[in-house]
C-alpha cells in the first residue's frame, strides 16, 4: 500500500489528475448504477417467485376440482336404471343377450359422455363381471385383446373402493393419434345392493389442463408442467415432453414456492390430494427483457458520456499540467544560458500569472546582462578614443620639421624650449593611465601644443587661455580638449589672416564650461547640421573626418550621460564656438572664491 | 495506456454486472414439503351404538349388513343391537346399556317417540350424540334423523302403486307396523291424504297394525281377508305387512284379485311377486341406510354436519330437510321383472 502510494506521488500531474476525476466520477456512478440494477432485478425476482406459486396453486386447486367434477359427472351412470340393471347381470344365457346389453350400454356411454357437453372426455370404459363397455372419440389400442384388457382393468385392479387417476404410464392403454391423457377410475358400487358393479374409467383429454393452465403465462419462453412426484410430467406446455421424466425434481429446493437458477426462475406448487407438482419456468431473461434494454442504453450512455468525460478530464489535465511542463522546459533552457525563451501564455489564471512573472523576470535579467556588457564595451571605446587621441604622428613631424628648420636658422633657444616641450607633451601622453586628470595638466598639455604650433606658424597663430577655475581642484577627462584644438588648427586656418584660438574655462552653475573659439574659415550651415546629425548618431562613420569632434563628443556621453554633448556653433568666415560642459567634480573641491566667476567673453 | 485500458475494461464488466450463480437458489418457499396425512390408525377411538326396532327380521338384518360394511370401511367401531320384540321397553335397556358403555354416538329406529324421548335425552346430557334413523323421536330428544325416503313421497307413492293394480276402485285396507312408530304414521298419513286427495271410487275399510312381527301379521291378513270378501288390495305400511298379505291371499286362493302393495325388501317378496300374489312393493336399500347412518354418525363425532345436496361416498347425494333431518334417497319400486336384481 505505502509502495503504491509512493508509486502514485511519482507519476505525473497529468496522471494523477486523471485517476483521481476516474475515481470520484465514473467508478462512483458505476458503483451506483450496478447497485440499482441488481436490486432492481432482484426484486422483479423476488415478486414474480411471490405471484407464480400463487397463480400455480390457484390453477392447480382448479385442476383437482376439475377433475373431482369429472367424477362426480360419472356419477350419471346411477341415474340410468338401466344401465345399472346390465352391469348388476353377471351371466348371460346366449351370445346375443350380451351383445344387446353391450349395445345399449355402449349407446348410453356414447350419448351421454362422449357426445355430452363435456368435450375433454376420449373415451369412457365400463368394466363389470368380465364384460367391457366402451366408448372413444377416436381407435384405441388396449395393448391387450379385449378380453385380457377387461382384466387388466377390471377385477384384478384393486381401486380399494378408492377413485383413482391413473397416468399414461400405468395404463397400456393408448389412443390412435398417441394422444396425452389421464384415465380416471372410478370403482362402481351398487348402492342398495353394497355389491361392486365393476370399475368405470374415463380417458380425459389433457385440454383441460391446457385451459386451467394457459392463462397463467403466455409468454412463449415460459413453459408449464404437471408432474408426480416422482417426475413423470403428465402434462407439459410442450407436447413433446409430455411424458418424459423431470429427474431434477429430487434436487428442487421446494415444490411450494419458487426457485432460480443461474437463468431460469422457478415456481411449483405441489397439489394436495393427487400431490401432482405444478412447475412454471421462465427465463429469467425474458423476465427482465425491458429492464435489459434499458439497462443496455443506460451502459451505452454510460460509456458515451464516459468517454466524453475523459476526453474533458484529459483535456483539463492537460491543460493544467501542460503550460507548467512549457514552463519547465522553458526553465531548464534558461538555465543553459538560453535567454531567448517564448511564452506565449495568455490566460489570467495562477499559471499564467507564474509564466508572466517568470517572463518578467527574464526580461529583467536579460536587461541588466545587456547593461553590465555595453558600460564594459564603452568603457573599452573610451580607453580606445583615449589612445587614438594621443599625440598625432602628424604633429610629431611637424614638430620635428619645424626643429629642424630652427636648427638651420641655428636659433638654439628655440630649439631647447621646443624640445622640452615636445618632451613634457610626450611624458603627460604617457604617463598615467588615469583618465580624469586635473584642469591644470590638460591646460599645460594644450599650451604646449598651441606653443610648439606658434613656433611653426609664427604669426599665425595666436592664443589664450583663460581660466577662472580652479585648476588643480577640477578634473575632466584627460585629452578631452587637445582634439578640439587640433580640429581648429587644422579647419580653421584662412590664408592671410591671423588664427585666434580662444580657450576660456568657468562656472555655470553646477557644471563647468569649456570654451574653444577660433575666428576662422566656420562652416555653413549645411555642414553645421551635418556634423551636429554625427554627433546625435552616435556611429563610427567617418572616422577620420571630423574625428576629434565625434571623439570628444563621445566620451563626455560616456562619462558624463547624454546631457553632457558637445556643443558646435559655427557661421562661415566667422569662426566656430565649441563648448564642452562637465559636470563640477562631485567631492565639493571647488574654492569659495570661485563662486563669484566670471563667464567667458 | 495499457494498465489504463485494463482499468477502464474492469469498469465496463463490472458495470454490466456479469455474475454467477449457483444452481437453485431459492426465492420464495410457501411452507414446506406437506407431510401426507398420518393414516388413520386402524384402532377408532368413536363407538357407535345402533339400536334397531327389533331384532332378527330381513329388513333389519339388511341395516345391520349395510352398518358392518360402513364400519369396517370407515374403521369406526359399531355395536349393534335390537329388542327381541319391537317396543319401546327392550329398547330403553339396550339404551341404557349403550350410555354406561360410554358410547360416542348412539342411533337408534325408535319404536316410540314419547317413550324413548326421556332416555335419549338422558343420553345427550351424558355427551353422546344421539341420532335417529328409519324412524323418528321428537325432535328435542335427538340431533339428528335420518330418514330414508320423504314421508310423504312415499306413501302417496305407495297409495299411487294400489290404485294403478286396482283400476282406482274397490274397497282396501292398510297393515301398518305399529301405532306408535313415527314413520309408519307418517306415511299412514300421506297414503290417506293420497286417497282422499285423488280416489274417490276407492274405499279404506280398515287399518290394522302388526307389531312388526311376521306371524301377527299373517293372522291379522287373514283375518282381513275373511272380514271383506270383497277386499280390492291391501297396503302393507312396514316390511312384514305385504309379504304376510300375499302369503294369505295365496292361502286363501285369492292371489291375483288381491292386489298387495307397500313397503318391504325384495328378499321377502321376490317369490310373490314373481308368482303376481303382490304387484309392487316399494322400499330403499336398507344396507344403505345402515351405512348411511354409520357415515352420519361418523362425521357428526368429528363436527361436520350434513348438508344439502352433500356427495356421501358409498350412498350418493343425501338431501337435508330443516337442519336436522337427513333424506337419503328417493324409493325404489320392486316387480316380478327387477326383484332379481336386488339383494336384501
Amino acid at each position: 500500500m505505502i509502495f503504491k502510494k509512493r508509486s502514485f506521488h511519482d507519476y505525473r500531474l497529468q496522471t494523477k489528475l486523471f485517476i483521481t476525476y476516474i475515481a470520484i466520477t465514473v467508478v462512483p456512478i458505476a458503483l451506483l448504477g450496478f447497485l440499482a440494477y441488481s436490486q432492481y432485478i432482484s426484486s422483479i425476482e423476488r415478486q414474480v417467485g411471490t405471484y407464480i406459486p400463487r397463480l400455480l396453486e390457484q390453477a392447480n386447486g382448479n385442476i383437482e376440482r376439475q377433475i373431482s367434477e369429472f367424477f362426480q359427472m360419472s356419477e350419471q351412470i346411477y341415474n340410468a336404471p338401466v344401465i345399472i340393471e346390465i352391469l348388476r347381470k353377471d351371466a348371460y344365457q346366449t351370445v346375443s343377450a350380451m351383445r344387446q346389453d353391450e349395445f345399449i350400454v355402449n349407446s348410453y356411454l356414447s350419448s351421454t359422455f362422449i357426445h355430452g357437453s363435456q368435450q375433454d372426455i376420449l373415451g369412457v370404459f365400463i368394466s363389470s363381471n368380465n364384460r367391457l363397455f366402451s366408448s372413444t372419440k377416436t381407435d384405441y389400442f388396449s395393448g391387450f385383446s379385449t378380453r385380457e384388457a377387461v382384466g387388466l382393468y377390471g377385477q384384478n385392479l384393486d381401486l380399494r373402493g378408492q377413485e383413482t387417476v391413473l397416468l399414461p404410464n400405468e395404463t397400456s392403454l393408448q389412443f390412435e393419434d398417441r394422444r396425452p391423457f389421464v384415465l380416471i377410475a372410478k370403482p362402481l358400487v351398487d348402492v342398495e345392493n353394497r355389491l361392486s358393479l365393476g370399475t368405470m374409467f374415463v380417458a380425459l383429454d389433457l385440454s383441460f389442463i391446457e385451459r386451467i393452465v394457459r392463462p397463467i403465462d403466455k409468454q412463449e419462453e415460459a413453459e408449464i408442467w404437471l408432474m408426480t412426484k416422482e417426475g413423470y410430467m403428465l402434462y407439459h406446455t410442450n407436447a413433446e415432453q409430455i411424458g418424459r421424466s423431470d429427474k431434477e425434481i429430487e434436487s428442487y429446493p421446494t415444490l411450494k414456492g419458487s426457485f432460480r437458477t443461474k437463468n431460469m426462475l422457478f415456481g411449483t406448487d405441489l397439489s394436495s390430494r393427487h400431490e401432482w407438482i405444478l412447475t412454471h419456468r421462465i427465463p429469467l431473461g425474458s423476465l427482465t427483457a425491458e429492464t435489459n434494454f434499458v439497462r443496455n442504453i443506460t451502459i451505452l450512455l454510460f460509456v458515451i458520456v464516459t468517454v466524453i468525460a475523459l476526453i474533458i478530464a484529459g483535456f483539463l489535465a492537460w491543460g493544467v499540467a501542460k503550460p507548467l511542463q512549457h514552463l519547465t522546459e522553458q526553465m531548464k533552457r534558461v538555465e543553459k544560458g538560453d535567454f531567448n525563451v517564448e511564452l506565449n501564455r495568455r490566460s489570467k489564471d495562477e499559471v499564467g500569472m507564474l509564466s508572466e512573472s517568470f517572463q518578467t523576470m527574464i526580461k529583467e535579467i536579460q536587461g541588466l546582462i545587456r547593461e553590465k556588457y555595453e558600460i564594459e564595451l564603452k568603457q573599452k571605446e573610451a580607453e580606445m578614443y583615449a589612445l587614438q587621441s594621443q599625440i598625432n604622428p602628424h604633429f610629431m613631424y611637424n614638430t620635428l620639421e619645424t626643429i629642424a628648420m630652427t636648427v638651420e636658422e641655428d636659433d638654439k633657444n628655440t630649439v631647447v624650449d621646443i624640445v622640452t616641450i615636445l618632451g613634457r607633451m610626450l611624458r603627460y601622453s604617457l604617463s598615467n593611465k588615469e583618465q580624469l586628470v586635473a584642469i591644470r595638466q590638460e591646460l599645460q598639455h594644450i599650451r604646449d601644443y598651441l606653443t610648439i604650433q606658434s613656433y611653426r606658424f609664427e604669426d599665425e597663430l595666436a592664443f589664450s587661455i583663460d581660466v577662472q577655475v580652479n585648476p588643480d581642484k577640477e578634473y575632466i577627462p584627460k585629452f578631452i580638449l587637445q582634439p578640439l584644438v587640433e580640429n581648429a588648427l587644422e579647419h580653421a586656418f584662412v590664408p592671410g589672416q591671423p588664427l585666434v584660438v580662444t580657450i576660456c574655462i568657468s562656472y555655470a552653475g553646477d557644471e563647468i564650461h569649456m570654451k574653444i573659439e577660433d575666428n576662422g574659415a566656420g562652416m555653413s550651415k549645411i555642414k553645421l547640421l551635418e556634423i551636429r546629425q554625427l554627433l546625435t548618431l552616435e556611429t563610427d562613420l567617418n572616422r577620420d573626418h571630423h574625428f576629434g569632434m565625434v571623439n570628444v563628443n563621445g566620451r563626455l556621453v560616456l562619462h558624463y550621460g547624454e546631457a553632457y554633448t558637445l556643443q558646435i556653433a559655427s557661421e562661415k568666415s566667422a569662426g566656430t564656438k565649441m563648448l564642452v560642459r562637465v559636470p563640477v567634480n562631485r567631492e565639493g573641491k571647488r574654492d569659495g572664491g570661485s563662486t563669484n566667476s566670471r563667464h567667458c567673453g | 495506456m495499457k494498465g489504463r485500458l485494463l482499468i477502464v475494461w474492469a469498469a465496463f464488466f463490472f458495470v454490466s454486472g456479469c455474475s454467477n450463480g449457483g444452481t437453485y437458489e431459492l426465492l420464495v418457499s410457501n411452507g414446506t414439503f406437506p407431510a401426507r396425512e398420518a393414516e388413520e390408525s386402524d384402532q377408532s377411538p368413536y363407538t357407535i351404538g345402533i339400536v334397531s326396532k327389533v331384532d332378527n327380521i330381513p329388513y333389519f338384518n339388511s341395516v345391520k349388513e349395510g352398518v358392518m360394511e360402513a364400519a369396517e370401511e370407515l374403521k369406526a367401531e359399531v355395536l349393534y343391537e335390537g329388542p327381541t320384540v319391537a317396543d319401546a321397553k327392550g329398547q330403553k335397556v339396550i339404551i341404557e346399556k349403550f350410555i354406561n358403555q360410554k358410547v360416542d354416538v348412539i342411533a337408534i329406529s325408535a319404536n316410540d317417540p314419547l317413550q324413548l324421548a326421556p332416555v335419549l335425552k338422558r343420553a345427550k346430557e351424558a355427551g353422546i350424540i344421539v341420532i335417529t334413523w328409519d324412524s323418528d323421536t321428537e325432535a328435542e330428544a335427538r340431533d339428528l334423523f335420518i330418514d330414508m325416503v320423504n314421508p310423504e313421497v312415499l306413501g302417496r307413492h305407495v297409495m299411487d302403486t294400489l290404485a294403478w293394480n286396482t283400476e282406482e276402485e274397490g274397497t282396501f285396507a292398510i297393515m301398518t307396523g305399529s301405532f306408535s312408530a313415527s314413520n309408519h304414521n307418517a306415511w299412514l298419513k300421506w297414503i290417506q291424504a293420497q286417497w282422499k286427495e285423488y280416489y274417490p271410487n276407492m274405499k279404506l275399510v280398515e287399518v290394522v297394525a302388526t307389531n312388526d312381527d311376521p306371524h301377527n301379521a299373517f293372522v291379522q291378513a287373514q283375518q282381513l281377508l275373511e272380514k271383506y270378501p270383497d277386499l280390492a288390495g291391501i297396503i302393507g305400511n312396514s316390511s312384514v305387512g305385504p309379504p304376510a298379505a300375499a302369503r294369505a291371499a295365496e292361502e286363501a286362493g285369492r292371489a291375483g284379485d288381491i292386489a298387495v302393495v307397500g313397503v318391504s325388501t325384495p328378499d321377502l317378496m321376490r317369490d310373490y311377486l314373481k308368482r303376481g300374489s303382490a304387484r309392487v312393493v316399494t322400499l330403499w336399500s336398507p344396507k344403505k341406510l345402515g351405512y348411511l347412518t354409520v357415515a352420519m354418525a361418523k362425521s357428526l363425532i368429528e363436527g361436520k354436519r350434513p348438508a344439502d345436496f352433500q356427495y356421501v361416498p358409498g350412498v350418493g347425494t343425501i338431501r337435508v330437510k330443516g337442519n336436522d333431518i337427513v333424506i337419503m334417497g328417493e324409493p325404489i319400486d320392486f316387480t316380478g321383472e327387477n326383484v332379481d336384481q336386488y339383494d336384501f
